[in-house]
């Protein structure tokens, strides 16, 4: 089995590396079985697409003898389905309005994959969603999941800025910006809800492993819900 | 509680301790200080735990005045203008130096002449809200720091505490020399990185062969280096994001590295040849625009032995300082 490997990716960092269809799970159960482990050296624990970064302790005393421990670890928990497994991410609704203002290339999507805009919208909202991981700026979730119909690519040359709350598509994720940056997923709409705030008990409404749902709003509900939050 | 006020804000000046690590999988990068080195060192001989916050600022220093009297430290780059208004007239400010400024005199840093950064220290060290665990800036994401943002002129900062620590005395001509010592070196120890297999063999040797230099696009999230291109991958284009490192240096399709910064993407989609060790982050942390400079492989023994060196010469250089230069 060759499936689990680890890479040192400098002398104080590892990845495990996961191959394969249904990696993403594999990438869950290798983060929980070592959070749960509570490795010592191990100083911060980070999923990406297809691997896991541990970040070691500098000037601890046992580097190798760590990274040997979490290949250990890491085997067990994809090959033989031992250890504390996936544990099922938490369930976080996101409304989200689709209007037109919001959405500069929903009307792009729909018209791609034969749709209306309204069925296009609705397709998004009734897909069940996975964030595979954080990324890109804080809070910023990439959400598996999107239907094949409404799959696209990049935008050619990226937005300068993209408004906070912006649902986006880029093949075949979606995620939302949790601030105003520049940015290249095509937008369909937005969330009224603060998805990060460092300055919250609970920084960001997205952790690795979630399942996502997203609720159509209309624009007079998004008013209210921003206006409530804000005060 | 005394306060600091900026006077003149420099092009680039911000509070930065040493960062909020283990918060990667939120998508938040570690931040701090660049050049963590100087900001421990600055720290250290003002009698500041390693860890207390300080200004960092790029190229160009701020003007400060504080409202009661305070112990200062300036580390990091040359600020050869560095200079604080006494009564009697314009004083030298000394880097690695414990200075007493009073109540109400001015000190203006001016440029810095080598290395890209500097740092300003001060006894009981700046004070803002912790974010995370930190009280680092992350401009990026607008958290952190004083109002997430860079420092601007009118802006005031409280100190905390003082440390119940003596404040070092004596040859701070050493320390000066021992940290314009590291990041004169124009050479960045690497060991593999991540995708480093991918790149077509011989990937280390060809790296380590090329000369580049710093381009324009140097910040706190990457070092943009120009140079003869370094051949990407097969199939790198269709690459997914991966978790990257403070020093990961990223080969985009142009084939001009990306040498990640402190507020660096916690993930991101370009293949990684290598990574800079430890020891050599503060060496890319005061790198300039236009600057030349070359890789070197390294195995991974040698890159935390390396680090241990630092730290110990870090330590007995603290020791030296704070009994009178007497030191090995």
């Amino acid at each position: 089995m060759d499936e689990v490997q680890v890479i040192w990716s400098s002398e104080r960092s590892v990845h495990v590396v996961v191959r394969g269809e249904g990696n993403a799970d594999g990438i869950g159960r290798v983060c929980e079985a070592l959070r749960q482990r509570g490795l010592s050296g191990a100083t911060d624990i980070t999923p990406g697409a297809g691997s896991v970064r541990i970040a070691l302790e500098l000037g601890g005393a046992d580097p190798e003898g760590v990274a040997a421990e979490v290949l250990r670890l890491a085997r067990a928990a994809v090959d033989d389905g031992d250890g504390p497994g996936r544990v099922d991410g938490r369930e976080v609704v996101v409304p989200v309005c689709y209007d037109g203002a919001f959405g500069p290339d929903l009307a792009g999507i729909a018209d791609a994959a034969g749709m209306s805009r309204e069925q296009a919208a609705a397709a998004h909202a009734d897909g069940s969603y996975t964030v595979r991981f954080l990324g890109f700026t804080p809070g910023f979730a990439y959400m598996d999941g999107l239907p094949d119909a409404l799959h696209a690519a990049r935008l050619e040359s990226p937005r300068t800025r993209v408004r906070a709350g912006s649902v986006g598509i880029a093949g075949g994720r979606t995620g939302i910006y949790p601030r105003a940056t520049p940015g290249g997923w095509r937008i369909i709409g937005a969330t009224p809800l603060v998805v990060f705030d460092a300055e919250r008990a609970e920084p960001s409404v997205f952790r690795a492993g979630d399942r996502v749902r997203f609720r159509a709003i209309s624009r007079a509900e998004f008013d209210a819900i921003a206006s409530g939050r804000t005060g | 509680m005394s306060t600091a006020q900026i006077v003149e804000a420099g092009m680039f000046t911000t509070v930065q301790d040493l960062g909020r690590p283990g918060h990667s999988a939120l998508g938040v990068p570690a931040s701090g200080a660049t050049d963590p080195l100087s900001l421990r060192l600055g720290n250290r001989i003002v009698g500041n735990p390693d860890g207390a916050a300080g200004l960092e600022f790029t190229l160009d220093g701020p003007c400060v005045v504080f409202d009661q009297d305070v112990v200062v430290c300036l580390a990091g780059g040359d600020c050869p203008d560095a200079a604080i208004g006494r009564p009697a007239g314009p004083e030298r400010l000394p880097p690695c130096t414990p200075v007493r400024v009073r109540a109400g005199e001015l000190i203006r840093i001016g440029p810095v002449r080598t290395g890209a950064r500097g740092y300003l220290c001060a006894d009981g060290g700046f004070v803002v809200d912790l974010v995370m665990g930190s009280r680092s800036t992350l401009v990026s994401a607008g958290f952190g720091g004083h109002e997430g943002r860079a420092l601007r002129p009118g802006d005031r900062l409280g100190l905390g505490e003082r440390a119940d620590r003596p404040v070092a005395a004596g040859d701070s001509g050493r320390a000066a020399r021992w940290l314009a010592g590291v990041r004169s070196s124009r050479v960045l120890r690497v060991t593999p990185g991540l995708h480093a297999e991918w790149f077509p063999a011989p990937a280390a040797p060809g790296l380590d062969r090329s000369g580049f230099t710093v381009s324009d696009r140097c910040d706190r999230v990457g070092v943009r280096l120009e140079g003869a291109g370094v051949p990407q991958p097969e199939g790198a284009g269709r690459m997914d994001s991966e978790p990257t490192e403070t020093g990961a240096v990223q080969v985009p399709g142009d084939g001009r590295p990306i040498v990640l910064g402190v507020d660096r993407p916690t993930t991101g989609g370009y293949p990684v040849i290598a990574c800079v060790i430890a020891a050599d982050l503060p060496v890319l942390g005061m790198l300039r625009p236009g600057e030349a400079v070359r890789f070197e492989h390294v195995t991974r023994e040698a890159a935390r032995k390396a680090w241990r060196q630092q730290e110990s010469e870090l330590d007995a250089l603290v020791r030296a300082v704070a009994s009178d230069g007497e030191g090995p």
